[in-house]
């Protein structure tokens, strides 16, 4: 596979996941996003205090997909999602980062399988405070990064493709 | 149109998604919940709530999935009738059919707003009553 190759694999299986980000916090949140441009080159996203993780595994795909939130964009979309304003991030506060990256999976997913990415079932993992040191795979072929911008601050998108 | 007044069991292993399911549907005027984190839990939500008279319920759960407690209601006389909406994060069509196939009354596709909820409770009691 060429570099070339590689990219374009990468942003055929970014994009849905992107539509998904938009949609899901879109239409369950209420906040409008604006998405930056994918970019493969990056540092990891400054100031997360709560991230969630889902892995999916195709035939010939190992992928790692992960939502990451600074906290006070997490408590706004919490507050949008549910309508409580909530005093601390306890773990059922928490659990929402998970429900964000289902929906945005659900919603990937069909158009997936149309480009003949066929993944199976999942489900997140939530991490905050030390936990989010490990929450990332040793090695990567291949990442990407979205940022979503909104009123109420910016939250990130992560797709990294294992070896 | 729904009878706001019915006992409606919430079943999701996301305890986000139970919360947006119960303030939506307050929002529709219904005020009594039960609520369970997997299909084996909301069996026993069932035997001890014999009033339950709706169930929103999530597709992908770990151990009984939304699929196999909808199987396990359809298969049991005393529950079989219980309008059973289906919530799930996929609209694909493969998942519908066999949803279908199993007796679901209707599917809501995750993320949806207040109206849509509304009117597939509207068009579950439709095709239940007819």
């Amino acid at each position: 596979m060429t570099t070339d190759d590689v990219e374009k694999e990468g942003k055929l299986l970014f994009s849905p996941y992107i539509s998904g980000a938009l949609e899901a916090v879109g239409v369950q949140a209420k906040i409008v996003l604006e998405a930056s441009e994918p970019v493969r080159n990056y540092d990891r996203p400054k100031g997360v205090e709560i991230a969630s993780k889902l892995s999916m595994i195709s035939k010939d795909l190992s992928v790692d997909i992960i939502v990451s939130f600074p906290q006070e964009m997490f408590m706004k979309i919490y507050e949008g999602m549910v309508g409580e304003t909530p005093e601390t991030m306890d773990d059922e506060v928490k659990d929402c980062a998970g429900e964000v990256l289902n929906m945005i999976y659900g919603q990937a997913k069909t158009t997936l399988k149309t480009r003949g990415f066929d993944f199976g079932r999942a489900f997140p993992t939530v991490y905050s405070g030390d936990s989010l040191a490990g929450m990332y795979p040793v090695s990567t072929k291949d990442q990407m990064l979205v940022s979503f911008n909104s009123d109420y601050g910016t939250f990130y998108l992560e797709l990294i493709v294992k070896p | 149109m729904f009878d706001p007044s019915i006992k409606l069991l919430v079943v999701d292993d996301m305890a986000t998604m139970r919360r947006i399911v119960i303030k939506s549907c307050m929002e529709l005027g219904f005020e009594s919940f039960v609520e369970a984190p997997d299909g084996a839990i909301a069996i026993e939500r069932l035997e001890e709530n014999p009033d339950v008279g709706l169930i929103i319920c999530d597709w992908n759960m770990p151990n009984v999935t939304g699929i196999e407690f909808l199987k396990k209601v359809r298969t049991n006389d005393q529950l079989a009738k219980i309008p059973f909406v289906l919530l799930t994060a996929e609209s694909e069509v493969s998942q519908v059919k066999e949803a279908l196939e199993a007796g679901v009354d209707n599917y809501i596709v995750k993320p949806f707003t207040v109206d849509i909820l509304k009117r597939k409770l509207q068009d579950t009691y439709k095709k239940v009553n007819s």
